[in-house]
């Protein structure tokens, strides 16, 4: 039977390029690893398992080109390794500290359980890469893996040098390709920021479709037939995608929100603040105590006194969680149907790291939801946005304005007081390196490795995730600190280009840290696609 | 907060543990949830969950002027943030999240410091040397222009402005003028809802002693970004007006009258672009 509408479970994982070969230990490391922990593992583990048992589901993500290139990191992969190493010897000392004690010693054992099992996938299954599991999954084709900009780059604040977009573009396809050995059909435009214009240079790097916030698509023009709840075709050509609001808020809202379930695991207690014993104590990094990633507590309620964590009582209320959220879904597409001409679509797009990472139980959700969804009924069927196309391509043309999935809809999060002093650096360096690549059009020897190194300088500085994180609050100083590092190397370098005098020892060890996109070429700044 | 209707309010003077809230007015219930949220406030342990009921409160106050203090505090578990949920938006829930994957520790951490890397002086930036002018749409009603000049490039009197300009059928309407004090510097520009602003241009020049403009470096075109629904329909992709009212509202959209627009307008600076009253939401 025809299933009534479509369901598009997107999942956004994105993390900047951090690796610091410069420090033994480097505390903003933590972030990709910790992802790996709890988010991109466990999601394996749920999709594996979807395949093994026959359910039909389809999934689409994208994973970024700075996070693909710390994925086949062979420094990062060793450091990995270690991350579960120094957490199961610190489990073993928690292991000694809990026993005996009922409420906090079974959580002990689930932890050493839980990382003993990483442990074991990572290196016996993954060959400590996780990006060639991720292919695997899209090649047997239930998981679509779609590109993001090289760095993340927040597209309507760069549009000033055209070039930059291209760059962004290029570097992101090649390193798709390179990585994932296809093409890539989608792209998650960085925070969705989406520009008129931008839709003709996606369709020159064969991209079909994009994904916007909701008022990409109710506010274009004219107005879309069919809400958010079909693609339109943009003037440029690609699809445009919108979020459906209400899935997306069963999700996140603080009120009616999943994740703020009291039998959830709380986020911010961590045995890293609670415990003072010397095996706990080794995990610090330069003596600040930081999340261990053990968290023994469930949010319990609104007080400050925590109950011990119960994992079986936490999957059971994941599981009517994914209920509540596909009968939402079937009601929802029973409502669309009852006018719609046209089978809808209901794109529920998400950060991935929300899902294991902030919501511990999210891969548990996302499996439960995806075998509901697959067995319990039949008015929505998981789709990818390709196949969406594939299968309806009659799509009403329609233009969307400017916006992105930021907080306000627009541009105010990459561009408010704290952030803005950023974009006069951005956009003189890269009119800076344009002009390069018209004065130096084939470049060899050192004059291509100082261009190459400071265009990967160029496009790490472009990295949105500085100007959020200067926004909100978390980590600024290293994020200013990472803004300023790869303007000040840009620099340098273009002068050496500029000039022909080069530092080849300076040269060297600027790209032994800065060392994403192997297969560089400065050429990306130009405004045609060089892939 | 004000937008909310009253239903919305009443629910959360419940959820705050308040009594006697069932007969007050919109006004009085505004004025006796805020009480209560500056107590609870008062009690909240660091400066940021502060920050955070202060930014709340004040929806009204331009964003950019609290940039540092929104919404980094973490809600999932704070009491503080916890009782007022109704004034933080999915997408202000997303952002938190959001940050959280580069939270290393409880907010208020010291983080570490690195020693300079490559030599690198972090205090002092390396200088523009061409002369830069840009205009960037921040979000409907805002714009933000900034301007590097050659160092000491400004004469004594400075007499050198910038405008903000978009033509107006046959002539140049003047949106905005901003003196330039110094080399570099940058300005938000707010600018009215309601005129038809195809494009608008940044200017940056000095008025001859007749009075006329003479512009040194001219830079645009910046669009406004869409704040409304298009009036317009597809004759082949024909929408009943109901129906695409009914899928707006149900998709977290705004109306009033006949306007449909997107909540991220309805708190933005710059005045008009506030709808006052009678504003539904199905949220």
């Amino acid at each position: 039977m025809e299933p009534k509408g479509y369901f598009a479970l997107v999942l956004h994982a994105h993390l900047p390029f951090v690796r610091h070969p410069e420090h033994a230990r480097f505390l903003e490391e933590d972030w990709f690893f910790e992802a790996l922990t709890e988010t991109y593992l466990p999601l394996l583990d749920v999709f594996e398992g979807l395949v093994r048992d026959g359910v039909h589901f389809r999934t689409t993500l994208s994973l970024t080109p700075p996070l693909l290139s710390m994925m086949t990191d062979p420094l990062l992969q060793q450091r990995y390794l270690n991350y579960l190493d120094e957490r199961l010897e610190a489990l073993a000392g928690e292991q000694r500290r809990t026993a005996g004690d009922a409420n906090y010693h079974p959580v002990v054992l689930f932890y050493t359980e839980f990382f003993t099992r990483l442990r074991k996938r990572f290196v016996e299954q993954d060959r400590m890469d996780v990006s060639q599991s991720f292919r695997r999954l899209m090649e047997s084709g239930h998981l679509e893996i779609i590109t993001c900009g090289a760095t993340h780059g927040y597209f309507p604040l760069l549009a000033v040098n055209e070039e930059s977009i291209y760059a962004q573009l290029s570097m992101a396809v090649r390193t798709h390709e390179r990585i994932l050995g296809r093409k890539p059909r989608g792209i998650w435009l960085p925070e969705c920021g989406y520009k008129p214009g931008v839709d003709r240079i996606l369709k020159e790097f064969g991209i079909e479709f994009f994904i916007l916030d909701s008022h990409g698509l109710l506010n274009a023009e004219p107005r879309p037939r069919y809400g958010v709840h079909r693609p339109i075709r943009t003037p440029g050509g690609p699809a445009a995608f919108a979020r459906d609001y209400e899935s997306s808020k069963q999700v996140w809202s603080a009120e009616e929100g999943y994740p703020g379930d009291h039998l959830y695991r709380e986020f911010y207690r961590d045995a890293g603040f609670d415990v003072h014993q010397p095996h706990i104590e080794k995990l610090r990094h330069a003596g600040i105590a930081t999340f261990t990633g053990l968290k023994y507590h469930r949010i319990t309620g609104k007080t400050t006194w925590k109950e011990p964590y119960h994992p079986g009582w936490a999957r059971d209320r994941a599981a009517e969680h994914a209920g509540h959220f596909l009968f939402n879904r079937q009601q929802q597409v029973q409502w669309l149907t009852s006018f719609l001409d046209r089978p809808p679509v209901i794109l529920a797009p998400y950060d991935a790291e929300l899902f294991g990472h902030w919501w511990f139980e999210g891969p548990q959700w996302i499996d439960f939801l995806l075998r509901k969804m697959a067995y319990d009924q039949s008015d929505v069927k998981a789709i990818t946005p390709a196949e969406y196309i594939d299968w309806f391509g009659d799509l009403q043309p329609a233009s969307p304005p400017e916006c992105s999935w930021g907080a306000g809809g627009y541009h105010e999060v990459w561009l408010n007081g704290a952030n803005d002093w950023i974009y006069p650096y951005l956009h003189a360096a890269a009119e800076r390196m344009s002009a390069l690549v018209h004065r130096f059009p084939d470049a060899l020897g050192i004059q291509r490795w100082a261009l190459d190194q400071a265009a990967r300088e160029l496009l790490l500085a472009q990295s949105s995730d500085w100007a959020f994180i200067m926004k909100t609050g978390t980590s600024v100083e290293y994020a200013v600190r990472r803004q300023k590092t790869h303007i000040h190397r840009f620099d340098r370098l273009a002068t050496m280009a500029e000039s022909g005098g080069y530092d080849e020892g300076y040269l060297r060890e600027v790209a032994a840290r800065d060392s994403p996109f192997p297969d560089m070429d400065y050429r990306i700044f130009q405004t045609r696609p060089w892939v | 907060m004000k937008t909310e209707t009253i239903e919305t309010l009443r629910a959360l003077a419940k959820k705050l543990g308040l009594s006697g809230y069932s007969k007050l007015r919109k006004e009085e219930l505004l004025k006796l949830i805020a009480n209560q949220e500056r107590k609870a406030g008062a009690k909240s342990a660091t400066k940021s969950q502060k920050a955070a009921v202060r930014t709340g409160t004040k929806q009204k106050k331009p964003r950019r002027t609290s940039a540092k203090s929104a919404s980094a505090t973490p809600s999932k578990s704070s009491p503080v943030a916890n009782a007022t949920p109704a004034r933080q938006t999915a997408a202000e829930t997303e952002q938190q999240v959001e940050s959280a994957k580069y939270a290393f520790a409880l907010p208020g951490a010291k983080e570490p410091t690195y020693a300079a890397d490559l030599g690198e002086d972090i205090d002092r930036l390396p200088v523009i040397r061409e002369p830069l002018l840009c205009l960037l749409p921040q979000k409907p009603g805002v714009l933000h222009g900034y301007w590097v000049l050659p160092a000491a490039s400004l004469d004594a009197n400075r007499s050198v402005r910038l405008r903000l300009a978009t033509y107006a059928g046959d002539h140049l309407a003047i949106l905005g003028e901003h003196p330039v004090p110094s080399e570099r510097g940058h300005w938000y520009f707010h600018v009215e809802e309601g005129i038809e602003l195809g494009a608008v241009y940044l200017q940056l020049g000095r008025y001859r002693p007749d009075g006329e403009f003479v512009s040194i470096i001219q830079r645009g075109v910046a669009r406004i970004p869409n704040l409304y629904a298009s009036t317009r329909t597809d004759r082949r992709w024909w929408v009943s007006d109901a129906q695409f009212r009914a899928m707006y509202r149900r998709a977290g959209g705004l109306e009033r009258g006949r306007q449909l627009g997107w909540p991220g307008s309805a708190s933005s600076p710059g005045g008009p672009l506030v709808w006052p009253g009678n504003i539904s939401s199905q949220r």
